[in-house]
């Protein structure tokens, strides 16, 4: 639980850093933190079930914080998180290279529901080329980042676990059966 | 075999949430739910937070620019320091009255509505939407449906409020339409935003008078925006090319990448009461306005 709160907790933080960086960065060139956060969490965290409960709880707070409508960004870190631990089973997803191709497939998706959902029901029109043409911008913004953000991310989700540990009692199991 | 079903249930939820906010956008009044508007608030101080080191190294890095070259920059400003210390006491007084400061007192007087500044403290982080976050909500006077703007022009729409925040559409989000014209010829056509920098004026009819550089301007026929706000000059003409219509790209008179400080409008147009709702406190129309 400790563990679920404090990710979520990194996750908004993320999210608050996100929108400050914007002010500097405007799209294409902001790299979408969140979203390669939710990423990695489909490649390190191991329960699921609170992953899934996690991310949708990060796509709650940016909802919430953006004009989107309500349940757009959920759908979109589900993709994400669901998306990378599907494709961490049938691939190697390890070294540098198919990190960020996997941060450009995430991120192409990503935008795909987004501007579906908003197209569909927010009464959006289709983007011109030049959106097109920024996505791809952020696209690689995105995939330049990620080998960086899952090994830190990694690397949290390691040192939580090493806090877990130390304060886990030590549990002595008695065989009672026939030897 | 429970992470399968959680994903659809989840994705069954953010489903549910869409097409339930989407009715509650259309129907009635967008004040946020009390937790909601808690959280939103919450997430304003947590961002002057941490925007306040960001800005503190952005300050100390554009100090480091700006002091290169500075030493023998130094040495002949001193020599003209002592000449324009005089003018200075003369040019005080028109500065006063001058740049910036006289710029939105024009603009208060031509729109004759009370504007309440506000600062942007939060920007959107996906690729499809184009918002802000306002430090300023329901209990200062702000209310969905007011325009937003600066004295450059218009920034976009206040959608939903909580207590001491408020979030606006900006004119560059997809799913903004605004009623213009073209201050020049006054041909009239809609500004439409395309999820990126640039804004095109649609529905124009074949033939009509638009050139590069003409300034378009809301036309107040959408019930949305006062007549006359700046929304931005023309950059690309298109030719009607076998069609009805033509179309052409707008250059936003705001600058959405420097926007920092904006002004909420304390009014809101009486159709805009169909969509969001009617208004609790009655005072928002402008000075001589008809009585609803």
């Amino acid at each position: 639980m400790k563990r679920l709160l404090l990710t979520w907790g990194l996750g908004v933080a993320l999210l608050l850093l996100q929108s400050v960086l914007l002010g500097f960065l405007p799209f294409p060139w902001c790299p979408d933190l969140v979203l390669l956060l939710t990423m990695a969490l489909g490649l390190h965290w191991v329960d699921r079930v609170s992953g899934l409960a996690l991310v949708a709880a990060l796509g709650f707070c940016a909802d919430f914080l953006s004009g989107a409508l309500l349940g757009q960004h959920v759908l979109v870190y589900l993709v994400s998180f669901g998306g990378t631990a599907l494709l961490s089973r049938r691939l190697n997803l390890r070294g540098a290279l198919p990190l960020a191709l996997c941060a450009g497939w995430v991120t192409v998706l990503g935008a795909a529901v987004a501007g579906g959902a908003s197209m569909l029901l927010g009464g959006a029109s289709l983007p011109p080329g030049a959106w097109f043409a920024a996505l791809l911008l952020h696209v690689l913004v995105n995939a330049a980042l990620a080998p960086g953000i899952c090994t830190a991310i990694a690397v949290w989700l390691s040192w939580l676990s090493s806090e877990g540990e130390v304060h886990r009692p030590v549990q002595i199991e008695s065989h009672t059966g026939p030897t | 075999m429970a992470a399968p079903l959680v994903l659809a249930g989840f994705f069954l939820l953010a489903l549910v949430a869409m097409i339930s906010d989407r009715g509650a956008r259309r129907a009635e009044a967008r004040e946020m739910p009390w937790w909601e508007g808690l959280f939103v608030d919450s997430m304003v101080l947590g961002h002057k937070v941490v925007a306040a080191p960001v800005d503190g190294v952005s300050s100390v890095w554009n100090g480091y620019v700006d002091l290169v070259g500075v030493r023998e920059q130094n040495a002949q400003l001193k020599s003209r320091v002592s000449e324009l210390e005089e003018e200075v006491l003369q040019y005080r007084e028109a500065l006063v009255t001058s740049g910036h400061l006289q710029r939105i007192a024009e603009m208060r007087k031509d729109h004759e509505f009370s504007m309440l500044p506000s600062e942007v403290v939060g920007f959107d982080s996906g690729p499809v939407f184009r918002s802000v976050l306002l430090d300023r909500g329901g209990q200062d006077g702000v209310d969905s449906g007011q325009p937003v703007i600066t004295d450059d022009g218009v920034v976009g729409l206040v959608t939903a409020t909580s207590g001491h925040s408020a979030r606006a559409m900006l004119v560059l989000d997809s799913q903004s339409a605004i009623d213009a014209f073209v201050q020049r010829s006054r041909v009239r056509g809609i500004v439409r935003g395309r999820g990126t920098g640039s804004l095109e004026f649609g529905f124009v009819a074949r033939g009509a008078d638009v050139e590069v550089g003409d300034l378009v301007v809301t036309s107040g026929l959408g019930g949305v925006y006062p007549k006359g706000l700046r929304l931005g000059t023309i950059e690309e003409a298109r030719g009607a090319e076998g069609r009805l219509l033509r179309e052409a790209m707008l250059r936003p008179a705001v600058d959405f990448g420097r926007l920092e400080q904006v002004f909420v409008m304390l009014w809101r147009a009486p159709s805009m009461d169909l969509l969001y709702g009617e208004k609790s406190d009655a005072p928002m129309d402008p000075p001589g306005a008809e009585p609803r």
